[in-house]
């Protein structure tokens, strides 16, 4: 029943996201910030990862509007309270979802593990090694959050519910690639605009990619119910 | 003839319900020591400095040569592999960590309330477990299990490689602990404040990859031994496997020639053997 009414929300909800994208469902996938000495914002994802529901044999890489990141509602838990959480931008015991910065708990809530990369970036062809991921932009029904939490204490680094400023970003190593927690305060499909910034070493010159990923957070089956109840007095009033 | 016809018939059965038919097996590695240095050099001329950057513990299992684990780290050159006994993990100051309470949560650490412990953060640089390394077919002879784990988020049918901490050799007092953090608690892999035990392990997919954190209460040298194992089968189609390794060589000649063998059976077995009918054959491109 949990699954029927989860694939009847990815149904209603799939009404209003681009056509013909993929849903990106569970696996290892990375929001690749640039290939050899290029910054190009990408989807780089990992062989295994869960793509329309069949997993990649290969490595493949994707634009960004190709891809809807699907946030399920496993990864729903409630706002802890403390002012140190104000940044998911909803209130304490309040419903929240992330896509998990633990590759375990993206496997046991069978999420998308979703990381940032630099790992195509060729060594020494920008300043410092160092490429800068920087929000731009985030339409979407709630408020978008990327952080980590360290012995329980979280630390934000980009968050729209403060407003979006040049402090909502990251920083990322040429070769590497790291993980965070994607948190979002409401259900439904949100346009994430990010911004990917490097220096190219050799000619001073600004190097910049921006791009809008799709996220699309499922909600609760309950809310689901709502939404059909909704829907079916609608026709019935027609 | 007939008799002996009778007995292969009957072996073949066995076969089939034994390793050969894809009945799952357990592989284990070695007893694999990591070292770790809490504002403590290295032990030894032969050890070298993992440097500050993205780095893996690689646990790639290779059917012909076992478990393959190594180090892998991004500098000088991404993808520098460095042999577990001359990998050197160094904690410096920049790690030490006070709280003024501990939350009941974090007391797996073995801290207490305003003592000093070391943090080596898995968002920072703390190495991760890897088990990206592995050809398709090495992966697709891991068979699926379920370790039944859910505390260790490890609770559904997958291919599975364990990570189990098997002692660990500090300074008087020093435990350690290995974990995640999450929003509400953390999950909790490794801790040697009440003792190791079964419960001291860590379950990573086959082609995934996540960096964990650790802690360390005592400065000194930190000697972790862990053992990698998972459960695979051998290709049903292998029926000159004899020894159940999942490869057509010589030691199933042995085991064929020791028997009542018909012509048959060599033309088989060197067809099988000529052919690399085993993706594991190390003595195969």
């Amino acid at each position: 029943m949990m699954k029927t009414l989860t694939c009847i929300a990815i149904v209603l909800i799939s009404c209003v996201v681009p056509a013909g994208a993929a849903y990106y469902t569970s696996g290892h996938a990375d929001i690749g910030l640039g290939e050899g000495n290029e910054v190009k914002l990408h989807l780089h994802a990992h062989s295994g990862a869960i793509f329309d529901g069949s997993p990649l044999q290969d490595d493949t890489e994707f634009e960004p509007d190709e891809v809807i990141i699907v946030v399920p509602n496993t990864t729903q838990f409630s706002r802890p309270s403390g002012a140190a959480w104000d940044f998911l931008g909803n209130a304490a015991g309040a419903a929240t979802w992330r896509l998990p910065a633990s590759a375990a708990a993206a496997t046991a809530e069978n999420a998308p593990f979703l990381g940032i990369g630099a790992e195509d970036v060729d060594l020494g062809v920008f300043v410092d090694n160092t490429l800068t991921l920087t929000l731009v932009a985030v339409n979407g029904p709630g408020h978008f959050s990327l952080y980590k939490v360290s012995l329980g204490t979280p630390t934000a680094y980009m968050a729209s519910s403060d407003g979006i400023t040049a402090a909502d970003a990251i920083t990322a190593a040429a070769g590497s690639h790291l993980h965070f927690n994607f948190g979002f305060s409401e259900a439904g499909l949100y346009e994430i605009t990010f911004l990917a910034k490097a220096i190219d070493a050799a000619t001073q010159e600004e190097l910049t990619s921006e791009a809008t990923y799709n996220f699309l957070v499922v909600p609760e089956p309950a809310t689901i119910v709502l939404l059909m109840t909704g829907a079916a007095g609608l026709v019935r009033r027609k | 003839m007939i008799l002996h016809r009778i007995n292969s018939a009957v072996l073949a059965v066995v076969w089939l319900c034994g390793i050969a038919a894809g009945q799952c097996v357990q592989s284990q590695s070695e007893v694999i020591t990591l070292y770790f240095g809490v504002e403590t050099p290295p032990p030894g001329m032969h050890f070298q400095t993992i440097p500050s950057a993205h780095t893996d513990i690689e646990i790639p299992f290779r059917f012909a040569g076992g478990w393959d684990v190594h180090i892998n780290t991004d500098l000088p050159v991404p993808n520098t592999r460095i042999e577990t006994q001359n990998a050197f993990f160094s904690i410096g100051a920049d790690a030490r960590t006070t709280l003024s309470e501990i939350p009941p949560e974090y007391a797996f650490i073995g801290a207490a309330a305003n003592e000093t412990f070391w943090l080596f953060s898995g968002y920072n640089t703390a190495p991760g477990f890897d088990s990206q390394d592995m050809t398709t077919a090495e992966v697709n002879a891991l068979c699926l299990w379920n370790p039944n784990k859910p505390d260790k988020f490890a609770n559904s049918n997958n291919k599975w490689l364990q990570v189990r901490l098997v002692a660990v050799r500090g300074p008087a007092g020093g435990q350690v602990a290995m974990f995640e953090d999450g929003e509400l608690t953390p999950i909790v892999f490794f801790a040697t404040f009440n003792g190791i035990d079964n419960d001291d392990e860590y379950y990573i997919v086959v082609k995934s990859h996540s960096h964990k954190s650790w802690t360390f209460t005592k400065p000194g040298l930190y000697e972790i031994d862990l053992q990698i194992a998972t459960y695979y089968q051998c290709d049903a189609s292998l029926t000159e496997d004899r020894t159940g390794d999942c490869v057509v060589d010589l030691e199933d000649f042995a085991a064929l020639a020791a028997e009542a063998w018909m012509p048959n059976d060599l033309l088989t077995f060197i067809d099988q053997w000529l052919e690399c009918g085993s993706p594991f054959d190390s003595e195969c491109p």
